[in-house]
């Protein structure tokens, strides 16, 4: 089984590192698709099939907070489990993204560890999921 | 404000390692720093943080963060790099300082020109550190 994934963050750097740990994850991917902001991602999101989505918060023109709340208001965006990946992590700000629908949240700086495990999660799978389709070093994922 | 300087200092580590691979160390100031990118709070406390970098110590970050060869590193993955190194190292000290609080951070912004920092009213929290590639300087303004 392989899924489609949205990385949405606006540094390109940060995105680049997360295709890195899902490709490492173990995860099956079909396509990994990117976008640089919360506009971008409606457009990505009404194009295409997404499975999940990472999502970033601070970022221009459209921010992760303000794309949540746009996919709460869709009927087909709203069941697209979304997983944070923010630097702003106070308990105010969880609250916010985890009331609009946010499934999972991960600090900025992360372990890959901790992205694996939150996007098997979402997916439906537990942190020893990757459903015999290839072996995964115990020790971790070097990136 | 030895409580904040402690927060920073341990947000500084902690981001740098985990993201960076990169151990830094206390150090001493350098007379020019080639790159910088600054970032603005508000919250219960408003300031505004500022990393200056040498350029081998931004070069080291874009490298490890991507596994890039030296060659391979442009201009804009250094801008990209260290703006994210802000905004991690900002929002990690805001969570550490009080998780119970909201804060909102700008956008970080890069310069390839730093200049001095403005004088703040209010008070200023500063590090020098040196890893093997060069140093790097991180300055916290806090508004009174």
């Amino acid at each position: 089984m392989s899924f489609n994934l949205l990385i949405v963050d606006d540094s390109s750097s940060m995105r680049s590192v997360v295709k890195k740990i899902v490709g490492l994850s173990g995860v099956g991917v079909n396509q990994l698709l990117e976008a640089e902001n919360g506009r971008r991602a409606l457009e990505v999101m009404g194009g295409n099939w997404v499975d999940a989505v990472i999502l970033d918060i601070n970022m221009p023109e459209m921010n992760g907070l303000e794309l949540l709340q746009k996919m709460s208001e869709d009927a087909l965006m709203k069941n697209i489990p979304v997983v944070m990946m923010s630097t702003e992590a106070s308990e105010a700000h969880m609250k916010t993204a985890f009331e609009l629908g946010a499934k999972g949240f991960i600090r900025k700086p992360f372990l890959p560890e901790e992205v694996r495990k939150m996007l098997l999660g979402v997916l439906g799978f537990d942190d020893k999921g990757d459903y015999g389709e290839r072996e995964r070093d115990p020790g971790g994922v070097d990136f | 404000m030895a409580n904040v300087k402690e927060i920073l200092a341990e947000s500084i580590f902690e981001v740098f390692e985990r993201m960076f691979f990169i151990f830094l160390e206390p150090g001493s100031a350098s007379p020019v720093h080639d790159c910088e990118a600054a970032i603005r709070f508000d919250g219960p406390r408003r300031g505004t943080m500022r990393m200056l970098f040498t350029r081998p110590v931004a070069r080291l970050m874009v490298r490890n963060m991507l596994g890039l060869d030296n060659g391979a590193v442009t201009e804009q993955h250094v801008a990209d790099c260290v703006k994210e190194a802000a905004n991690m190292v900002c929002g990690n000290f805001l969570v550490h300082l009080d998780a119970s609080k909201k804060f909102t951070m700008t956008l970080p912004e890069f310069s390839a020109r730093p200049g001095q920092p403005p004088a703040a009213p209010g008070d200023v929290v500063s590090f020098d550190f040196d890893c093997d590639d060069g140093k790097m300087r991180v300055v916290l303004e806090l508004q009174t």
